[in-house]
């Protein structure tokens, strides 16, 4: 059953149809909220925030087969928000020591370039002014179109691929200046 | 020549088509700058593509979200005086307040009903012509703050099954 016709049902109060909407989504809710605040613990709270604003607003969602861009302007807008109460307008350093990564494959002895790299691109995310970070996870990490994009960012596409080309050409930069050759 | 600087990303995420991508590859084809460009800028974006996502430690969310939805009885009508909530009964009693204030400084015409009708019913002139058409004032957490109390997004869920 596709999202259109769960958020329907939804909004009639059927409680199975919501369990799915939210079991089907959360992941990718959790790691776009990871991307936009560096933490895990916030992303979490987030996402159940986005959910009961998912159940709350359902009565009014337009079955137009824009779930995703909806979910995730939601999503966006709690995020914005968090960090502006936060009133820290950057990112707060990830430490990767205290979650799980998952197994990339790699042996006992672990990768200790790989990681270092992780962790310097990471808080090069973090350093990218917000719209352009919200933009590029959105893009290269949600696997959405610049049109999906703009519905979530409530843009327009010449402003998307604008706010992705920039952050693509500071993160790059922001790599290169610490010794990344990108 | 104009390079294709600022369109190179769009190109590699595919998100050109037709003439803006005939005319950028036409200009990849003569400008070995921008050609090193798009080979600089598409490391990078395989780069991020490696990048891996932590994973939550707690399972998933519905349990949370269940309570906080269908878990209420009467998640949008129990917003007054549920469970005797403090800030609920405030509001309330500075929302009757502001009524009364609104009625005893408005004119009032002679006519009793009139003045009803003038006076406490039809305050659009306040909200037009004031402050308090403007919310930017409030700064957009206090917005969204308030937003959360209307709601009841940030509410203890006193009206979960109570």
């Amino acid at each position: 059953m596709d999202d259109d016709a769960l958020m329907i049902r939804t909004a009639e109060g059927e409680e199975a149809a919501f369990r799915l909407l939210v079991q089907r989504w959360e992941r990718d809710v959790l790691s776009f909220l990871i991307h936009m605040l560096g933490s895990i613990e916030e992303a979490e709270d987030l996402v159940q925030d986005t959910f009961v604003q998912v159940f709350r607003k359902a009565g009014s969602y337009q079955a137009t087969g824009m779930f995703k861009s909806w979910l995730f302007r939601i999503a966006g807008n709690l995020a914005r928000s968090r960090l502006r109460r936060r009133k820290i307008l950057r990112w707060v350093r990830f430490d990767p020591a205290v979650h799980d990564m998952g197994d990339a494959g790699r042996g006992p002895d672990g990768d200790l370039e790989h990681s270092q790299r992780q962790e310097a691109v990471r808080a090069a995310l973090g350093r990218l002014p917000r719209r352009q970070r919200e933009a590029l996870a959105l893009h290269r990490f949600q696997g959405m179109r610049y049109k999906e994009v703009a519905e979530a960012m409530d843009t327009t596409v010449p402003g998307v691929e604008s706010l992705i080309q920039r952050a693509m050409t500071a993160l790059r930069e922001d790599l290169a200046g610490k010794g990344d050759q990108l | 020549m104009k390079h294709v600087t600022n369109r190179i990303q769009a190109y590699i995420s595919g998100e050109l088509a037709g003439d803006r991508k005939a005319a950028v590859e036409k200009h990849l084809d003569e400008c070995p700058a921008c050609r090193n460009e798009v080979d600089r800028a598409h490391k990078t974006w395989e780069m991020l593509g490696t990048m891996e996502t932590p994973r939550s430690e707690n399972g998933s969310v519905w349990p949370a979200v269940q309570a906080r939805t269908f878990g209420r009885e009467k998640p949008e009508r129990e917003w007054f005086f549920g469970a005797g909530n403090v800030t609920r009964a405030g509001l309330a009693t500075a929302a009757v307040a502001a009524g009364l204030m609104l009625g005893v400084l408005l004119p009032v015409e002679s006519d009793r009903q009139e003045g009803v009708e003038s006076g406490l019913t039809d305050v659009s002139w306040l909200v037009e012509s004031s402050w308090l058409s403007d919310s930017s004032w409030l700064g957009g957490d206090a917005i969204a703050g308030l937003d959360d109390i209307l709601l009841g997004a940030d509410l203890p869920d006193e009206g979960n099954g109570s």
